[in-house]
């Protein structure tokens, strides 16, 4: 099975997604929080390796997005502003006021 | 002129036994006679007739309509074996994806040593993602964790249960998102502090 996220394109998701880490128990992994306007919209775990390259294909299920939309993130086409839009879209996070 | 009218006249007289005349054909009683003997057929003999000879053209379209046919049926044929050939293979990839993903429903019954109790069965499933490299899920609670054999995975998996349930149910739950909302009510079904 060909990856299409690997650990490196993850942490790239992570930091355009300005998500912040959050104390976690667990031992294997380190977990990020994503907010917009102080709602929490996901919490993504990154594995602790030394490995580049292992596999985050799941990551996209902790984001509520598509495989094609995570690696657009990672890689540069998709920006956060359009993430928070999609999670609107969707009722991830509430709609704006003026909306 | 007329030394050849009377030569002629002496031959064509009635006594004369030789007949000359200028009846029209068939006019003379002698070959009405002679004519009744005749037999139409053996003059003009029916024209013989060979097999398929006088009808080829029926012949040729009706095998022309059969090569069609053929053709036709040919084609068909073809087109089914390349749809079969190509559901043949588009199975045998599903059947190398299924293989290579060996996909299994493993139970979480117990959380221990952690001072957390299941309440209900959580059915994790774990897929190999490469040799050395498995994915654990809890899809109802949509918890992901990965780990280097099945084990290691599940071990990972119940890890990030715990602190994902740590985590959310100490949030006011006013500042969660739709996911992350139902993501703790799903895990509270599940998990529970030991008391």
């Amino acid at each position: 099975m060909a990856r299409i996220i690997t650990k490196e394109l993850a942490l790239k998701i992570v930091d355009k997604l300005e998500a912040k880490p959050i104390k976690s128990s667990s031992k294997a992994h380190d977990e990020y929080l994503v907010e917009e306007d102080g709602i929490q919209i996901a919490i993504v775990s990154i594995r602790r390796s030394s490995q580049k390259d292992i596999g985050h294909d799941y990551l996209k299920n902790d984001l509520h997005i598509s495989p094609r939309q995570a690696k657009e993130l990672g890689q540069c086409p998709w920006k956060r502003w359009q993430y928070i839009a999609f999670m609107r879209e969707r009722g991830f996070l509430p709609p704006l006021d003026h909306e | 002129m007329n030394r050849l009218r009377e030569h002629f006249g002496r031959i064509d007289a009635p006594d004369s036994g030789i007949r000359l005349h200028d009846d029209e054909w068939g006019d003379s009683p002698e070959f009405e006679e002679g004519c009744a003997q005749l037999d139409d057929e053996s003059y003009f003999p029916e024209e013989q007739k060979v097999p398929g000879e006088s009808d080829w053209m029926e012949i040729l379209s009706q095998a022309l309509a059969k090569t069609l046919i053929r053709i036709k049926e040919g084609i068909q044929k073809d087109s089914r074996l390349n749809a079969l050939e190509e559901r043949l293979n588009e199975l045998e990839n599903r059947l190398a994806e299924t293989v290579t993903r060996d996909s299994v429903v493993v139970p979480i019954t117990t959380f221990a040593p952690e001072p957390f109790q299941v309440l209900k069965e959580i059915k994790a499933v774990i897929q190999k993602e490469d040799e050395d490299e498995f994915t654990a899920t809890f899809f109802d609670a949509n918890v992901n964790a990965t780990g280097c054999n099945q084990v290691d995975a599940i071990d990972n998996l119940k890890d990030l249960i715990l602190s994902r349930f740590e985590f959310l149910n100490a949030q006011s739950p006013e500042k969660l998102g739709l996911g992350l909302a139902k993501q703790i009510a799903v895990l509270r079904e599940f998990v529970a502090r030991r008391q």
